[in-house]
């Protein structure tokens, strides 16, 4: 099974954790340990100090060829960032495919007031944002209000809790096509194959949530899940593959 | 085969989770709830026995659950064995409730949920069920959460300093509080950490075992909750060695289970 992982980080943060992945090199290590070919990555920084500095972090990733770059964004209203055309400059440069956003943390509502013009134009280019739960304003009310108000966005929520959350994303997967869930905390017994059997594979990504979470679990399931080998391998790499080569900066 | 890649592919080691429940929860989407269902899953992932009590006992009527678990116990031999649950807003029940289960086969402990029962794990209501099991060298789970609380590390200390001969699990290891929970164990021969919810946290097994030893960490899932897949790769993806990986699946789980069913038969 090729796996490419959506969701891993690296870094020192604010809060020691049990196990650390300080550099890009301890990351490589550990995804070797794993089996897991690919990442799309972000800097702790980024979410815990700055966007800024976390995005200038991000050059420790250039030689790192299995490693893929994110950008965290916020909106421009307070002109600490880039604004929206030198944004998407940047990532078309870059070569980023992916954006990330922390909107708690970071203090700012990802809504139409706050970020029209940003989630338009992530919209218009297909640019997924990848999001963890956590970080909206009321929680899933927040995330069906996005998607409510920009339903062509291409959303990626992780870090979705352990605790069957069913109830709240399946409505979203069945009404928003561009509507994506990391299997980051997708812990519930049965409901991999529940979901796949109901909703099919393709709108589920492999996250491991490093170095938060150990990714050894969500291999584990997926490899054992009693789902078709196509839907297993879309979830651990193809899926991914083909979001971020939709992107059309 | 190493015992990792041996778990991805349907092989792997025996495997005994110490914390399940069975039956639906109201906030949660539990697709493999049903007993027969669990059954099935334990097949599927390699599991060869688990310790349930029924949400019906944590969170309607516990004479119910208990009921339930029993009667799990004895449709499911040596796959399913049972925890009585005891309610401490009942405390005219506990005695009827221990008397009535503690001794049938395949019962081989009791569960407390004080943060669900809204009720300190130091307090009265509970000290009929420390007594008996201190007399008795009785297996006790414990849901404990964080430091503070009903039932954080620091009561649970005070707990394990009053009542030594209890086999204690520290159900999800005082999640949160990590420290304290792994000096509990250190500290204490009859304390265990048990790894339903902490068990996702990427490097705390490897700290469990350094610190307290491999054979101080029990194997737990709350299944239906959470996959035994999902938790065994979690051990299994570990930088630990193989034989702590089969201390922590299977080897301390057993020890404890056998201690109990010796005294039973």
């Amino acid at each position: 099974m090729r796996i490419f992982d959506c969701d891993a980080a690296f870094g020192r943060g604010t809060t020691p954790l049990p196990g650390e992945l300080e550099t890009a090199d301890e990351l490589v290590a550990e995804l070797d340990h794993c089996g897991i070919e690919q990442a799309l990555v972000w800097h702790r920084d980024a979410r815990e100090r700055s966007a800024g500095q976390g995005n200038a972090r991000m050059a420790a990733l250039k030689g790192h060829l299995r490693l893929h770059r994110s950008c965290t964004v916020m909106p421009y209203t307070s002109r600490e960032t880039f604004t929206e055309a030198e944004l998407f400059e940047y990532l078309q440069m870059e070569d980023i495919r992916a954006v990330r956003a922390f909107p708690l943390t970071h203090c700012y509502l990802l809504d139409t007031i706050s970020c029209g013009d940003l989630l338009g134009l992530l919209s218009a280019y297909r640019v997924p944002l990848f999001v963890p739960l956590g970080e909206f304003h009321n929680q899933w009310q927040g995330v069906y209000n996005l998607m409510r108000d920009f339903p062509h966005l291409t959303l990626v929520l992780t870090e979705t809790g352990c605790w069957g959350q069913d109830r709240y994303f399946r409505p979203l997967i069945r009404n928003f096509p561009r509507f994506f869930l990391s299997t980051n905390r997708f812990e519930t017994a049965g409901q991999l194959k529940s979901f796949v059997n109901d909703l099919g594979y393709e709108r589920l990504l492999f996250g491991s949530g490093l170095p938060f979470n150990n990714p050894g679990g969500y291999i584990t399931l997926l490899a054992r899940a009693d789902i078709s080998d196509e839907a297993r391998q879309a979830i651990a790499y193809d899926n991914l593959v083909y979001l971020l080569g939709e992107v059309a900066l | 085969m190493n015992l990792r890649d041996a778990f991805l592919t349907g092989g792997g080691c025996p495997v005994i989770d110490a914390h399940a429940h069975m039956g639906p929860f109201r906030s949660i989407y539990l697709p493999e709830a049903g007993r027969d269902s669990m059954v099935a899953g334990m097949e599927r992932a390699g599991v060869e026995a688990i310790i349930v009590s029924p949400h019906d006992a944590l969170f309607g009527d516990t004479r119910e659950g208990n009921a339930q678990m029993l009667e799990a116990v004895q449709a499911c031999p040596g796959r399913i064995y049972g925890y009585c649950t005891i309610h401490p807003g009942y405390p005219r029940e506990t005695a009827g409730q221990l008397d009535t289960y503690l001794h049938q086969a395949g019962v081989v402990g009791v569960k407390i949920h004080p943060a669900s029962h809204e009720y300190p794990v130091d307090g009265p209501n509970y000290a009929p069920v420390m007594e008996r099991l201190e007399a008795e060298g009785g297996l006790l789970l414990s849901h404990t959460w964080g430091s503070e609380g009903t039932c954080g590390a620091r009561k649970m200390r005070a707990i394990a300093e009053k009542y030594p001969n209890i086999r204690l699990l520290l159900g999800h290891s005082c999640y949160g509080a990590w420290a304290e929970a792994i000096a509990l164990a250190k500290d204490f021969p009859n304390v265990h950490l048990e790894l339903t919810a902490a068990a996702h946290v990427y490097g705390l097994i490897e700290w469990m075992c350094r610190e307290a030893g491999s054979r101080k960490v029990v194997f737990g899932t709350d299944y239906p909750w959470f996959d035994p897949a999902v938790y065994i790769g979690f051990v299994t993806f570990a930088h630990i060695d193989e034989e702590a990986m089969r201390n922590i699946l299977y080897t301390n789980a057993r020890g404890l289970l056998d201690e109990q069913l010796a005294k039973r038969k």
